[in-house]
């Protein structure tokens, strides 16, 4: 309203400036033909002035004198004698004043935005904090929280919510000035002392203040605050009373949820405790972890099926002809009930080892005997089929090189299971041999010696038959 | 409340446009003094109108207010002040805000030192002003209303074209807009005769001023311009035969002829029609420039508006304004009747030649810009034109008018005896031509075009200079007696004067940058040195720093001459993180002969360095003859006197009619 009521103002003045020649009386006006006449009047002036200073000879004024009265009578052809008169009139004042306020506010009305209000970046600079500290800019939320405590400096809420701002960027030092403003504000409230005394311990370097351990026990006795229990064992081992801080904390996690959010913490200085005074740590903290125990100085126990389980998979992944390893992560896999994933492994190894009838043989009695043979998806009880073989016939390069380590691999596992079979180990010998890895080779022909050290006639077929491969490299 | 003013006010000047193209008329035809004198008024409320809309928008810019559209995309809070005001005018909406600001103050500035014109003539030239305004008026508040809100203002604003964020362009526009929009005033005196059909030397001297005003500030614009490319762009270069500088150059070149010929129709009564047809050739330019840069039709660093709807726009305001006009030259001219008479050797004979001249070489740029604009829109072919097609037809055109120029004031009105201005010409050519072997002799230059070019700017300076002299006496006055006379001399022919040693002086650094600039481009370490003409550059140090809104390395570049230390120079290379844009800041050292300037360019991997270094002989003498030639006519400005061209001696001669 006041806006229109400015524009009505403005409107209302320039139509009357605009109108003003209708609202003088009797204003004259020279017509044009005076107004060059005196202009050439001017000009002679100035001709004579140039003459006197010697600017121009009295020739060239001559010349010029002529000139401009020649132009002078020309002007004065014009002269019709007239001034001309201005004329009030009330109507054409009242017309111009329409016109223009009707195109000036009309013309606004269509395109302008009159209930808009100005908008300077500064005027908005709490709504600006409040969009950055919405998308979690903390600087501007503090910032903002800053504003709002100057203007409500008796606002809990304000206050604590800039404390806890200035906590999460770390700025414990301001933080401790909020939350002091804050407990003053809250009456005491044991939630906000504990966080206040938090704040003087983190803004002191992780020493516990006196202060802080006095206000911790105060909330002690009225509430059994985690934080406050979590510090004042803190202050004792600070305090060199490092079993009692240790028994505390101990108690402490045995009565919090595993998934609190300060066990992290808690656990983590349970462990250094531990190892600083050569405890068990497991006394104090029964469920600590492998890793955990580790750390203080203890030794760790045997492996759960989980962690055996992760390993195996993660060995398989690397090595996958170890069939030993499957048959292993199958049975752990069964005793856990994922039959499935036993049976996937199973599979897995099948077809790693699908030429080596040996291996196929004691995967299907690993089958047989977790019972996982009953599956409608289990592995199948016979050897390579015919399908196997043909298939191998149109293999790759690849493909076939993969095959020969199945074999190999196969090989291998029937000698360890059955080591008296001389014609294995020759052939072993051979194959690596063949294959170009002559140390494999020469360690196969040393295995196979020490086995058959006490019957010569094996000994001379093996060095004639495998050591005569290993002589030519 | 203050943006929403200023958008009314807008609205309320377009109003005050409206009575003031209307009643004024209606009175000069009916003889109505009331009516006619509601121009005055009605230029003053447009003015504070305008005025007061542009600060409005300003202070928007200032206060960061991004609930404006404009402002969001043309600003940020992080601007320093300087760059926050001139943002204002670095934009499209801003910029046309800035141009009908321009032509109200021109209305206003009438309405008010225009109190000697008589009230037919200044009601009806403050008419035509307000009819080109009601069209730009509504052509920004209908298509480009810089008022315009946004609904969910943004937090901070888009930020500013690094390129133009610095001092020289900040005021580059008002300067070229002061010239643009100013020769609007010779469009509506012209149109105002055509109108009033009254024409004769007194008309030319109301109009003088106003034509002085734009003239000058069109200069200092172009001049202002050349220099931000010259230091900012980084290569070295001055004038590009870029579209928009052309565009800007055409209402120069032919303003440049219609100052000489409104001197014909003010001292000699002749060349009337003529110098009716180069006001409205002037402002047609003008326009044609405004619609150029402004409808984005061309797109280089200056057309930040590419939008099809203004375009048309302009192009229909264009087409009506020019349209009528010329029309109404033609039916109403040959009711003009030309005045005074000059015989084929006189000074008039001289500037009309001289207005030929210009002419023809603002034909010859205008041919160049357009004709690829033409080529597009007929084929679809995108070629350039560049500058070896202006420097082959343009320069030798524009030697030409210099010679004349030097020759010009040696010419007497009405009629010059011959053998006196044969004989001048002869010395003239004499001294320019050991003058300029003195220079090929002791500077070792052999390059015959540039000794060419050098003898052209030295023949028009020689010639001026002997004009001085003799104006003042010299040889055969004392010396105390020819400086009195000297120093008496009328303001106007002293803008005569420094208008023309400024030419030469500015001609001879183009020339002198042309042919003889040395530079080199490689890539260096520090410590490197590199030879550039007679100059040893050698990359110091670089060191990083921070501005108020941008990231810059800073290098430190020590020039030695002979092993002697001539200059530190501070090329700099900056990184806008709002715009995301990088901008290099030469480092340039100003000698009197010429300029060293480093550029910093991109480091490579190795720990070089890409370096430009340049010696630019000449460079700052373009600078002070572009600065004359804008002073001169301010010089010129301040003689209030109606001129009269006596024509010297007695000697009979055949007269020649006007045309």
């Amino acid at each position: 309203m006041l806006f229109w009521i400015i524009a009505a103002v403005i409107t209302l003045v320039a139509g009357l400036w605009l109108a003003r020649p209708y609202l003088l009386r009797g204003s004259v006006e020279m017509n044009d033909s005076e107004s060059a006449i005196s202009v050439y009047r001017d000009q002679m002036d100035e001709i004579e002035r140039d003459l006197a200073s010697g600017l121009i000879s009295t020739p060239e004024r001559d010349e010029a004198i002529r000139e401009i009265e020649r132009r002078t009578l020309q002007a004065a052809r014009h002269l019709d004698g007239g001034f001309v008169m201005s004329q009030r009139s009330l109507p054409l004042v009242f017309a111009v004043v329409a016109v223009s306020g009707a195109v000036a506010l009309g013309g606004y009305w269509l395109t302008g935005t009159p209930q808009a209000s100005d908008q300077p970046l500064g005027a908005r600079k709490a709504e600006v904090l409040e969009r950055r500290a919405a998308s979690g800019d903390l600087n501007s939320r503090i910032a903002l929280m800053i504003e709002r405590t100057k203007d409500n400096p008796e606002s809990f809420d304000d206050w604590w919510t800039l404390a806890v701002s200035y906590a999460s960027i770390g700025n414990h030092t301001s933080a401790v000035e909020a939350y002091a403003k804050a407990a003053e504000l809250g009456g005491d409230r044991p939630d906000v002392m504990s966080a206040y005394a938090e704040a003087m311990v983190l803004a002191n370097g992780n020493k516990v203040p006196g202060a802080a351990r006095l206000i911790f026990e105060q909330v002690l006795n009225r509430t059994p605050d985690v934080r406050a229990r979590y510090y004042i064992a803190l202050a004792k081992a600070q305090a060199q009373e490092f079993e009692a801080a240790l028994s505390d904390w101990s108690v402490l996690a045995q009565e919090s949820s595993p998934s609190a959010p300060w066990m992290p913490l808690l656990r983590r200085d349970i462990v250094n405790m531990a190892r600083f005074l050569e405890v068990d740590v497991t006394e104090y903290l029964p469920n600590a972890t492998a890793e955990e125990i580790t750390k203080s100085g203890g030794t760790p126990p045997p492996q759960t099926d989980e962690t055996r389980i992760v390993e195996l998979r993660a060995s398989l992944a690397e090595e996958p002809h170890d069939y030993q390893g499957s048959i292993e992560l199958a049975e752990l896999l069964t005793g856990k009930g994922e039959n499935e994933a036993a049976v996937a492994v199973l599979q897995q190894a099948r077809k790693n080892y699908s030429v080596a009838p040996f291996v196929l043989g004691k995967l299907d009695e690993a089958a047989r005997n977790l019972g996982l043979d009953m599956m409608a998806s289990s592995p199948g009880v016979a050897g390579p089929t015919a399908e196997d073989i043909a298939a191998a016939a149109d293999m790759s390069e690849e493909d076939q090189g993969e095959m020969i380590d199945g074999m190999v691999a196969g090989l291998v596992a029937k000698l360890e299971d059955n080591p008296n079979n001389p014609d294995g180990w020759i052939m072993l010998v051979r194959s690596y041999a063949v294959m170009g890895r002559p140390d494999k080779a020469r360690e196969a022909f040393t295995q196979a010696t020490e086995h058959f050290s006490e019957q010569d006639a094996i000994l001379a077929r093996l060095k004639a038959e495998a050591g005569m491969m290993l002589e030519s490299e | 409340m203050i943006t929403e003013l200023g958008h009314f006010a807008l609205w309320l000047a377009l109003a005050a446009a409206l009575i003031q193209a209307t009643i004024p008329l209606w009175g000069a035809k009916n003889g109505s003094a009331s009516a006619m004198r509601v121009a005055d008024g009605a230029a003053q409320v447009q003015f504070l109108g305008a005025g007061f809309a542009f600060v409005a928008l300003t202070w928007a810019y200032i206060v960061s207010d991004f609930s404006l559209r404009n402002v969001a995309l043309n600003s940020h809070s992080a601007k320093p002040m300087l760059y926050k005001v001139t943002g204002v005018w670095a934009n499209h909406e801003g910029s046309m805000l800035l141009w009908v600001l321009m032509l109200a103050l021109f209305g206003m500035l009438i309405s008010i030192f225009g109190r000697m014109i008589p009230v037919v003539m200044r009601s009806t030239v403050l008419a035509v002003q307000a009819m080109i305004g009601i069209g730009f008026y509504l052509f920004l508040v209908l298509t480009s209303n810089p008022f315009d809100r946004l609904p969910m203002p943004p937090l901070d604003g888009q930020g500013m074209n690094p390129l133009l964020q610095d001092p020289g362009v900040a005021f580059h526009p008002p300067l070229l807009y002061l010239g643009y929009v100013g020769f609007s005033t010779a469009f509506s005196f012209a149109v105002a005769a055509l109108i009033t059909g009254r024409l004769d030397p007194a008309w030319a001297r109301w109009m003088r001023p106003w034509i002085l005003i734009a003239w000058s500030g069109l200069t200092a614009g172009i001049a202002l311009g050349s220099w931000w490319a010259y230091y900012e762009l980084g290569w070295g270069g001055f004038w590009f035969w870029d579209p928009v500088e052309n565009a800007s150059f055409m209402p120069w070149l032919i303003g440049t002829a219609l100052l000489h010929s409104a001197i014909v129709v003010e001292k000699r009564n002749a060349l009337l029609k003529w110098t009716i047809l180069l006001a409205i050739l002037t402002f047609s330019l003008s326009l044609i420039g405004t619609f150029l840069v402004r409808s984005g039709i061309l797109s280089s660093v200056h057309a930040f508006a590419v939008d099809p709807e203004r375009g048309a726009f302009i192009l229909v305001l264009l087409c009506l304004y020019i349209g009528a006009a010329l029309m109404l030259f033609v039916w109403r001219a040959p009711q003009l009747k030309e005045g005074g008479v000059f015989s084929l050797w006189s000074r008039e004979s001289g500037l009309l030649v001289n207005n030929v001249l210009l002419t023809v070489a603002a034909g010859v740029v205008f041919v160049g810009t357009l004709y690829p604009l033409v080529l597009e829109v007929v084929t679809g072919d995108k070629i350039t034109v560049g500058a070896p097609y202006f420097n082959q037809t343009f320069l030798p055109i524009f030697g030409v008018t210099m010679f004349a120029a030097g020759i010009g004031p040696f010419l007497s009105w009405k009629r010059a005896r011959r053998p006196i201005v044969l004989r001048r010409v002869a010395l003239t050519t004499v001294l320019s031509l050991c003058l300029v072997a003195v220079v090929a002799l002791g500077g070792g230059l052999t390059d015959p075009v540039g000794l060419f070019g050098i003898f052209i700017a030295v023949f028009l300076a020689v010639a001026t200079l002997q004009d001085l002299g003799l104006r003042a006496g010299l040889p055969g006055a004392k010396p105390g007696t020819a400086l009195r006379r000297m120093v008496g001399l009328p303001r106007s022919i002293w803008g005569l004067y420094l208008g023309h040693i400024g030419l030469a002086i500015a001609a001879a650094g183009v020339v002198a940058v042309s042919v003889w600039k040395a530079e080199e481009i490689r890539t260096v370490s520090l410590g490197e040195g590199l030879v550039v003409g007679p100059y040893a550059f050698t990359l110091e140090t670089i060191d990083n720093g921070t501005g108020p809104n941008y990231q810059t390395s800073v290098a430190t570049v020590i020039v030695t001459r002979d092993g002697v230390s001539v200059a530190t120079l501070h090329p700099e290379r900056r990184w806008y993180p709002v715009e995301g844009k990088p901008t290099t800041e030469a480092g340039i050292r100003s000698l009197w002969h010429g300029d060293l300037y480093a550029v910093l360019g991109d480091p490579t991997g190795a720990g070089g360095y890409v370096v430009r270094y340049y010696y630019n002989p000449g460079v700052p003498w373009m600078w002070l003859g572009g600065a004359l030639i804008a002073f001169s006519a301010l010089i010129s400005l301040t003689d209030r006197r109606l001129r009269i061209g006596a024509p010297r001696g007695r000697a009979k001669a055949i007269l020649q009619p006007a045309e």
